[in-house]
């Protein structure tokens, strides 16, 4: 009985991961308007439209390869709960005693783990450095301190020739 | 703080923007993100955009933000016509708005009407006596006359009240170094290093402050410090492997007098792997002073 329970809650969690990502989709800054329609258009045509522009999270191949596989590993843990509920029934008709789950679950079990935490490892972005000498975190140089700017320094002598009115 | 990836991205939108290649806009955001003084290019680049009324339009209500960029930018390079003109039309847009009010003291200090303009930032004052931007000019004042004490004195009042201003905290240091106040500074620097633990450039600050002091502990703190900057940086500031080599060098000289027990240990090798350190790094950036590094460092060791 508490494997039925169990494989009732693994399809729940499924059901939770499918909201989590629908979620995620939704909530990502996406640069054009069609916002989460797009990008699955993209993610099933597998079109990696790629756009470099700062500031923006670039949709890359990688990415959507990484949403696939995601989708796919989610896909094979649902069969796994399946094939559990199917396999408890079969027991109950047999009137077998329960040994232990059997191989095709556990081998799907551990391929959609793998497949499940790439995708998440891949999807949501590239992950940052956290070490203070990386180029991403290492200041160079201090913001000039504008609050303090005064403009009778020694550039007022030679003014820049800027012909430009206003 | 700018990081080396922020600066190399600015660097390569300013050359993209000296050369025509657009992105006119996105470098004059970064500008005021990184908070950089380039007046003259942001002068000379905002004026076109604010030229071409399809350009500034394109813009919505940021139009506003690039004309208060240009005017201070302006200011900075002496073109007080610009200046001018650009704070009328926010003028016109916002009137009696705090904002325009403080460009338009900032404009009167850039011509050099300074009771003028402490007039105006008085009147502010008596709106909000909490503005920290306002009490900031007041120092900046003192300074552009040529009154360091008086800035002094102002800062260490705002920073009475203000204690966790560390740009404030900066301006003070750098105020006291320029009067070779060289123990107030290290004070400030202290301070800093406390708001700002992992920034390098504090340490980096404070090791200079110490060296220049001198003296046997302070040279020996110095040196701390220069490594510190040099863990953080991992290796990669040239300024804090130099410091190295001169503390080494500078405490060798202090203790050969002493008797053993005073010897420093560390010395001779933190010295020499600062020196192999730099010497691998002007052989991979500038091979043709490596020369002169090497005649540089000879001296050093005596």
């Amino acid at each position: 009985m508490n494997y039925v329970s169990f494989s009732l809650l693994y399809i729940r969690r499924c059901a939770v991961c499918y909201y989590e990502l629908f979620n995620v989709i939704n909530y990502l800054p996406v640069p054009n308007s069609s916002r989460s329609s797009s990008i699955i258009l993209r993610t099933l045509n597998l079109v990696g439209e790629t756009k470099t522009r700062s500031g923006f999270i670039s949709y890359t191949q990688d990415m959507n390869l990484g949403f696939v596989i995601g989708v796919l590993g989610v896909l094979i843990l649902s069969h796994a709960a399946y094939s559990t509920i199917q396999y408890r029934g079969l027991l109950k008709i047999t009137e077998e005693e329960f040994s232990g789950p059997p191989l095709n679950v556990v081998l799907e079990l551990i391929v959609g783990l793998a497949l499940c935490m790439w995708a998440a490892l891949t999807f949501p972005g590239k992950f940052l450095s956290i070490h203070p000498d990386s180029d991403e975190n290492r200041a160079v140089s201090l913001p000039d301190n504008t609050d303090f700017m005064i403009f009778n320094h020694r550039g007022r002598l030679f003014p820049p020739e800027i012909t430009m009115k206003f | 703080m700018v990081t080396k990836t922020e600066e190399r991205e600015l660097n390569q939108l300013e050359n993209q923007v000296e050369n025509g290649g657009g992105g006119v806009w996105e470098y004059l955001c970064l500008v005021r993100k990184l908070k950089v003084r380039r007046s003259e290019l942001v002068l000379k680049h905002g004026l076109f955009i604010l030229n071409d009324s399809g350009k500034r339009s394109a813009l919505g209500p940021d139009e506003w933000t690039l004309y208060e960029q240009v005017a201070i930018a302006a200011m900075d390079c002496q073109s007080l016509a610009v200046a001018q003109n650009c704070i009328k039309v926010l003028q016109k847009k916002f009137p009696e708005s705090k904002r325009v009010g403080k460009l338009e003291a900032l404009l009167l200090e850039a011509k050099g009407m300074w009771e003028e303009a402490e007039k105006a930032y008085s009147i502010l004052l008596e709106d909000n006596p909490l503005d920290q931007v306002i009490h900031k000019r007041k120092v900046a004042m003192a300074k552009a006359q040529g009154k360091p004490s008086l800035a002094i004195e102002h800062l260490n009042k705002y920073l009475e009240v203000f204690m966790a201003d560390h740009d404030a905290w900066r301006e003070l240091a750098e105020i006291y170094v320029s009067l070779q106040m060289y123990k107030q500074a290290a004070f400030c620097y202290e301070e800093l290093i406390l708001s700002n633990p992992t920034l390098p450039l504090y340490h980096l600050a404070y090791a200079e402050v110490l060296y220049t002091i001198g003296g046997h502990e302070n040279l020996i703190a110095a040196r701390k410090y220069y490594a510190s900057t040099i863990d953080l940086t991992g290796g990669k500031s040239t300024r804090a492997l130099f410091g190295i080599c001169l503390c080494g060098s500078a405490i060798a000289q202090l203790s050969r007098g002493r008797n053993k027990e005073d010897k420093d240990v560390a010395a001779p090798e933190l010295q020499s792997l600062a020196a192999s350190a730099l010497e691998k790094e002007y052989k991979q950036k500038a091979p043709a002073k490596l020369s002169l590094l090497s005649s540089a460092l000879r001296s050093m060791k005596l």
